[in-house]
């Protein structure tokens, strides 16, 4: 924990950097493109469509705030300017208001994220521009500059020391310090300074004196770089009240800081470098910041303690992290979407179609809509409430960059900037209404209705009671049922065969067909047998049968009863015919069996069991 | 009686009462527009957002108005539906300096225009391209194609721009909205 002197001495006022920051008041008015035919069935109107406003931000780069009390939001961008011309610095902090340009600033470095916080009580309540960019955040207060905030030193190698000191001095040579220096780097115990690697990475001599000279006679500092920056309501939940900023730096540290006096109120070790942080609560009360991290985990932080509370593994790194109450929610890398509880249990994850290049909350409280936007490489913006994808939003070109809230006087407003620096605004329509229909990702929605399940009786409970306890037994004694059932089948199937009881008679190699028709009303019946000879694995055909018949003789009277069959070829259906004549005189019925026989075997090859009809009474005349 | 009538109108007695509905986005200026045409001891010189309608009273060429003010805040826009069914005009008050919202004006316009109470009857429009002193404000020619005014073919409308802090311009178009709804009342009743 550095010492509060240290700080003092590190946070000077800002007065040294406004003497490069020119401030250029402009009222320039630029062409808009307003396109006056809108989709009547989107839910956006399209207010603002400029392509050319040559904008290179990223989302945490951009602020939707009142900076000057009158209840008409101001837009706010620090643009980095164009990066092809590094290591110049264009970098520029610019106020809109409705679609023209204010104000600009110039920024002495890249920045990394602009927060407008309270850091006054002072009324009318107007805010604070802070941005961080490398190892400072710089305050603008009324668009001018105010104050500088610089992060702590880290320590330093005695060895490194040393060797500046000598080199100051000038009692060391180039080779040597080269030596010591890049000894000092491989060994790895503490990192050395951006003055040392610059100088090592030096392979020209001659420059590598030029930058000694230079360089040797200011005192070596070593400074971390912020990453991210959030701010944190100090003593109240109000939406103007004090702020606190916290800050996410490259060496894993999350510093919160008072935006008063600016001293560090608490320090929390990160295990990797934050990426992006979420922070909610008062500092005062209780607080949670949530930071996702390069090493791939969200890692969950608490009021009083300086390690993580919780640990969230993601599969890919994080691009974009919201929170709506106890529900995080991240993109990552890999093109998904995934939704956690802050212990960490994942409710749901989307693939979707293309890599996420933005992210932004949609909080529309006035229709209590709460949504997430989600820019993709494939030109479309997906909102999500909860799991569902409630709108797709088609633009033009890549979206860098999006933030949602109140701009100009309109509540509703979604402010897009594009790869190519164009700046998109779109208003949300009154009338606008998102449906949880999803029909792209996951179960219907039939599907999270909860069924009416009955209340539990005494008989279910003793039920389950005891198949609890007995399920060994139970599991047992179905066993043996099935099996003596597959027994008791097999049985008689092998009894069928054996007998020659069944209409397709399967022996080795023959396999015939019966079937018996009986035509005729009576008491002259016509009985055909038709066979066929089905066997299919040889084609040899088969002879030496016989058809015989058995009846009752008291009723029935066939003629013939004893038909010889010629040779069965395979495949075609053969007819046999008998004539049956009901003999009896009582009206009755009764069943005629046919066997199909082999000259050499007593067992019929099949049988066929025919159930005669009643035989009408026999007209004479 | 159209003779009776005109001799009464021509006395002054028996005004007929008419109601005008005032809408228009938050902050464009309904209720001050409605200030400057109170009696010059009743006017004030603060104006508060409003919330719900307020009623208002006027005469104008023998025509006795009801105006109900309503709030544009967008959480009361609901509320414009309700009272379509009664009106016999209506104002449109658009802030031409908000070039923001401009689409947001036209949107609630088209709402307005093909509500069931509106789109079947003859009802006349006033538009008021409002705060033409701010430097970049657009023209009532501006604001009329930013609204989209050509589409508007079932209704006789009319656009004028005013400021309705001095009254410049409100005169005008109130002058010609009583004799659109003079018009479309004598039509009605032929």
């Amino acid at each position: 924990m550095p010492s509060n002197k240290r700080e003092k001495s590190a946070s000077r006022q800002y007065q040294e950097i406004s003497g490069n920051t020119n401030e250029n008041e402009t009222d320039q008015t630029r062409p808009t493109t307003t396109t006056a035919a809108t989709d009547t069935k989107s839910k956006w109107l399209s207010a603002h469509n400029d392509f050319v406003a040559g904008i290179n931000t990223v989302g945490s780069c951009v602020e939707l705030v009142d900076l000057y009390a009158e209840g008409s939001v101001n837009l706010v961008i620090a643009d980095f300017g164009n990066i092809l011309l590094m290591p110049k610095i264009q970098a520029k902090l610019k106020v809109f208001k409705e679609f023209s340009l204010l104000k600009e600033n110039n920024l002495s470095d890249l920045p990394c994220a602009v927060v407008a916080c309270y850091m006054d009580t002072l009324q009318p309540r107007i805010p604070a521009l802070a941005v961080a960019s490398g190892s400072a955040v710089f305050l603008f207060k009324s668009l001018r500059p105010y104050y500088k905030f610089v992060l702590p030193q880290m320590e330093i190698a005695q060895v490194e020391k040393d060797v500046w000191h000598k080199a100051r001095e000038g009692n060391i040579d180039m080779r040597a310090m080269h030596d010591v220096l890049n000894d000092l780097h491989r060994g790895g115990t503490v990192p050395l300074t951006h003055r040392s690697l610059a100088f090592l990475q030096m392979t020209n001599t001659n420059e590598a004196h030029q930058f000694v000279e230079h360089y040797k006679t200011i005192e070596l500092k070593r400074q971390s770089c912020i990453t991210c920056m959030k701010k944190l309501n100090k003593n109240s939940a109000d939406e103007d009240a004090l702020n606190c900023l916290v800050i996410g730096t490259e060496d894993q540290h999350i510093y919160i800081i008072e935006a008063q006096a600016f001293t560090i109120m608490a320090t929390m070790n990160c295990p990797a470098t934050p990426s992006f942080l979420d922070v909610s609560g008062v500092y005062d009360v209780e607080f949670r910041i949530l930071a996702t991290c390069r090493n791939g985990y969200i890692y969950l932080f608490r009021r009083g303690s300086e390690t993580p509370r919780n640990a969230i593994y993601l599969n890919s790194i994080a691009v974009g992290l919201e929170r709506f109450g106890k529900n995080i929610i991240v993109g990552c890398m890999d093109s998904s979407l995934h939704c956690y509880t802050t212990k960490g249990k994942r409710y749901w994850k989307h693939l979707l179609p293309a890599q996420i290049t933005a992210m932004c909350q949609i909080d529309y409280r006035p229709k209590g809509f709460q949504a997430v936007a989600v820019a993709l490489a494939n030109n479309e913006i997906h909102l999500y409430k909860d799991k569902f994808l409630v709108d797709v939003i088609q633009v033009e070109e890549n979206i860098y960059a999006m933030k949602f809230g109140k701009l100009g006087r309109e509540d509703a407003t979604l402010v897009m900037i594009t790869k190519n620096g164009g700046l998109l605004v779109k208003i949300l329509k009154r009338t606008a209404t998102f449906e949880e229909s999803d029909t792209l990702h996951g179960p219907p929605k039939e599907q999270q209705v909860k069924i009416d399940v009955p209340k539990r009786t005494k008989l279910y409970v003793d039920q389950t009671l005891r198949e609890k306890e007995q399920a060994e037994n139970m599991y047992r004694i179905f066993q043996q049922d099935l099996i003596r059932l597959k027994l008791l089948t097999g049985k008689e199937f092998l009894k069928s065969v054996q007998a020659g009881l069944n209409p397709i008679a399967k022996t080795k190699n023959e396999a015939i067909r019966i079937n018996a028709e009986v035509h005729g009303l009576g008491p002259r019946f016509k009985l055909t047998v038709k066979l066929q000879n089905t066997s299919s694995t040889s084609l040899t055909p088969i002879i030496d049968l016989f058809i015989s018949f058995t009846y009752d003789e008291n009723i029935y009277s066939l003629n013939p009863n004893y038909i010889e069959i010629p040779i069965l070829i395979t495949g075609i259906e053969y007819g046999f015919c008998t004539f049956v004549t009901c003999i009896t005189d009582k009206v009755i019925s009764d069943i005629i069996k046919v066997y199909v026989c082999r000259r050499d075997s007593s067992a019929p090859l099949i049988s066929a069991v025919i159930n005669m009809p009643v035989a009408e009474p026999n007209l004479s005349i | 009686m159209g003779l009776l009538d005109s001799f009464f109108d021509w006395l002054g007695f028996g005004k007929r009462e008419v109601n005008v509905l005032v809408v228009g986005l938050d902050n464009s200026g309904k209720s001050s527009l409605l200030n400057y045409l109170r009696p010059r001891e009743t006017q004030t010189d603060f104006i508060a957002p409003t919330v719900g309608f307020n009623l208002e009273h006027f005469v104008c060429k023998g025509l006795s108005f009801t105006a109900f003010d309503m709030s544009g805040q967008s959480r009361y826009r609901t509320l414009w539906g309700n009272y379509y069914r009664t009106t016999n005009g209506i104002i449109f008050v658009v802030d031409s300096s908000d070039k923001t919202r401009i689409l947001v004006a036209r949107e609630e316009l088209q709402q307005l225009l093909s509500h069931p109470d509106i789109s079947s009857r003859n009802i006349p429009i006033v538009f008021f391209a409002n705060k033409m002193d701010i430097r970049d404000a657009l023209s009532d020619v501006g604001v009329s194609s930013a609204l989209g005014l050509d589409g508007v073919t079932n209704k006789s409308w009319h656009i004028c721009s005013s400021n309705a802090l001095k009254g410049e311009g409100v005169a005008d178009g109130i002058e010609w909205l009583s004799s659109a709804i003079k018009s479309s009342l004598d039509q009605a009743r032929r």
